[in-house]
């Protein structure tokens, strides 16, 4: 059975169209990419999947292991085990990237039914998550992306992600900002993260990172559809061609 | 008049004596300053929104020898790494040896023993009207903090003002002058507290002066923890010479009265001021800060950032003035000031403006009043994060950001703590992020 199950989703964003129909099944323990041109709805799709405010579904269903994600809030889902990493993470001067996320996980392992981790406990285990993702140690002491360069705010992304555990990840952009070096730390970070039990959505524009990250499928998305699908030699594919062939034929 | 000669300008007659004559000169101005505008009414736009009448009608006595808060500050404020001085309604006292590259003197010494060193510097940054008069015609004692030329201080130095309210209202005059020689580096806290006694209320006419020197730089914190019966009149004026850089952090928690005069000069090309501000007001407290920044040197940088947080039937005043003068090309001046309404009750009169006298400047100026940031409220729920929890995260947020990048971090810590303590649901929030 498919973990994330998404049939005929419409959505309008202010009346405006912007997803035009998506199926996509992926299967528990699987890597689906998402590529497309610019504003084809890719972040759109991943904010609906998280459940952020201001998008309208007229038409089409989500599932997550069979249970409706649509009527859920933002919070719920994340206890559900919905992460997504934000193509611009928000900055939040004021709060602490460690406390914001013991904050996170506590809540969640509330949620979950877990015991929530005391200080001590939490600061270990944040610890051994941020080694994962090589974060620097004054990363986790200032503010939540506050003043972080792209690439730290990209980082601090995945470290979130490896604390929290998701069951489906969603990686929208990740890889861009990121020098080569760090792509390969992230990749490696992402790869850790990859198991039997967690899909992952992973949206980007570039072939490099799908070298490291290897997709079971790739979809491609083009003004709200998914125009076509394939393994993943299909990255080299649109590398080479663009989307311009796509486009003659959507 | 008549009813303020009750109150407390009757308490000009009898002024500190024994000064050297400078002093006394300054004195017999301020005197007289007040003495022929008297104390500042709702016409004045400074005041419009505060009203000191029933201050001005309070008869204030000059607390004699109050006990030592030093004991009690000790007990109630953990050790924060800075050099901590005390000064419990506005009488100083030092303890141990300030760190390396600071003289600290208390004011009472200075003036006693070489009065000539203060001459040409009290009353440089804060002009002598209004209650910065008051302070001037009764001021007795405060601090003098000299830091040398080309030091860096290894540890902050902490100033502790502490208002002791009695049976019947009493009136400190707390002053405080910092110069930073050339090229040196400190960081200095000011604390207000009140230690609980008596029920009378009891007036905090707080000056204090700052002069950094040629490419020297300060950052200045400066808390007050505020209390129903407290009033806190205060000035702070600063100077900054050339390349000089001021970064202050002010943190305003209520109050029943509690108001800033900040004014701030560029002399020199090139300085740098950072004025970031968070105040916060429930039931009936108010708060007023009144910012102004001059512009008088070429190529400065200026960027005021206030926040503040409304709550109950509190009231804010914001009132910020950025001057840049004709020969003040290349300038960068900014103001703004964000307001967060938690009640419908709450109100605040908030106004950013520019006075500008020049072509090559670039400025801006705004403020706001709104709800939380849909995108951080967004960002916190996707991690899971309940949205009632999340909402107060970031409320706090709010007020705590002005805090952020202050070392060390233990100073950062108090003021936080001192936060969390007022807001609402301060302890659940403690719980979730500590
Ligand atoms: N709040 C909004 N109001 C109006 N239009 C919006 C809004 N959000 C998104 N859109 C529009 O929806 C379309 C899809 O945007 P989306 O951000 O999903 O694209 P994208 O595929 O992620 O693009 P990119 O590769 O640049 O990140 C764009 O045309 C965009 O302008
Ligand atoms: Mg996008």
């Amino acid at each position: 059975m498919s973990m994330l199950k998404i049939e005929g989703l419409h959505v309008e964003v202010e009346g405006k169209a912007i997803l035009k129909g998506i199926d996509l099944a992926i299967a528990p323990g699987e890597v689906h990419a998402i590529m497309g041109p610019n504003g084809s709805g890719k972040s759109t799709l991943s904010h609906v999947l998280a459940g952020r405010e201001g998008y309208d579904v007229t038409a089409g269903t989500v599932t997550l292991d069979g249970e409706d994600l649509l009527e859920l809030d933002p919070e719920d889902r994340a206890a559900k085990g919905v992460f997504l990493a934000f193509q611009y993470p928000v900055e939040i001067p004021g709060v602490s990237n460690v406390y914001f996320l013991k904050a996170a996980v506590n809540a969640v392992r509330r949620a979950r039914g877990q015991d929530e981790l005391d200080a001590v406990a939490f600061m270990k285990y944040a610890r051994q998550k941020a080694e994962t993702v090589k974060l620097p140690k004054d990363l986790m002491k200032r503010s939540v992306n506050s003043g972080f360069s792209g690439g730290e705010k990209k980082r601090n992304e995945i470290f979130q992600m490896a604390a929290l555990e998701p069951r489906l990840a969603i990686l929208d952009e990740t890889d861009s900002g990121l020098d080569i070096d760090a792509l390969r730390t992230v990749s490696e970070g992402v790869n850790a993260l990859r198991s039997p039990e967690r899909s992952m959505l992973v949206i980007t524009h570039y072939q490099r990172l799908l070298d490291y990250i290897v997709p079971d499928r790739i979809h491609v998305l083009l003004d709200g559809r998914i125009v076509k699908s394939g393994d993943k030699s299909l990255a080299k594919e649109l590398e080479a061609e663009g989307y311009a062939e796509l486009r003659a034929g959507a | 008049m008549s009813e303020q000669t009750e109150g407390l300008l009757s308490r000009l007659g009898d002024p500190p004596a024994g000064g050297p004559a400078w002093l006394d000169g300054l004195r017999e101005r301020a005197r007289t300053h007040l003495a022929e505008e008297g104390f500042p009414g709702k016409r004045r736009e400074r005041w419009r929104f505060t009203s000191v009448k029933d201050v001005v009608e309070t008869p204030f006595a000059r607390p004699d020898a109050p006990s030592s808060a030093r004991a009690w500050v000790d007990e109630r404020l953990a050790d924060d790494g800075a050099w901590r001085v005390v000064e419990t309604d506005g009488r100083v006292e030092l303890d141990g040896a300030p760190p390396e590259g600071v003289s600290v003197r208390r004011i009472a010494d200075v003036l006693a023993e070489e009065p000539a060193a203060l001459e040409s510097a009290l009353g440089a940054a804060v002009a002598g009207e209004e209650f910065a008069a008051l302070n001037a015609a009764l001021f007795e004692d405060g601090l003098l903090v000299d830091v040398a030329p080309g030091a860096q201080l290894a540890r902050p130095v902490h100033l502790v003002h502490v208002a002791c309210p009695a049976e019947a209202p009493r009136a400190a005059y707390p002053r405080l002058l910092v110069r930073m020689g050339t090229g040196s580096e400190a960081t200095l806290l000011e604390s207000f507290l009140t230690r609980p006694g008596g029920d009378a209320r009891h007036l905090t006419n707080a000056v204090a002066e700052v002069l950094v020197g040629a490419n020297a730089g300060l950052t200045h914190v400066r808390l007050t923890e505020g209390t129903d019966d407290a009033v806190q009149l205060a000035y702070l004026g600063v100077r900054l010479q050339r390349d000089a850089r001021f970064d202050s952090r002010v943190v305003a928690l209520g109050g029943g009265l509690c108001r800033l005069e900040l004014t701030l000069t560029f002399d020199g090309p090139g300085a740098e001021a950072r004025l970031d501000g968070a105040y916060h007001v429930d039931n009936s407290e108010h708060v007023d800060h009144q910012l102004t920044v001059i512009h008088r040197a070429p190529r400065c940088t200026s960027r005021v950032r206030y926040r503040g947080l409304l709550d109950g039937q509190g009231h804010a005043v914001f009132n910020a003035i950025g001057v840049v003068e004709r020969d003040a090309a290349g300038s960068s001046a900014h103001q703004e000031n964000k307001n967060l309404l938690l009640s419908d009750e709450a109100t605040v009169d908030t106004k950013p403006q520019l006075e500008i006298d020049c072509d090559d400047v670039t400025a801006s100026h705004g403020s706001t009043v709104g709800a939380l940031d849909a995108q951080q409220l967004f960002y916190l729920r996707s991690r899971g994060v309940p949205e009632a929890r999340a909402r107060d995260i970031l409320t706090y947020a709010f007020v705590s950001a002005v805090l952020d990048g202050i070392q060390p971090e233990a100073i950062a810590q108090r003021a936080r703590t001192a936060i969390l303590a007022r807001l609402p649901h301060g302890d659940a929030i403690r719980e979730a992020l500590g």
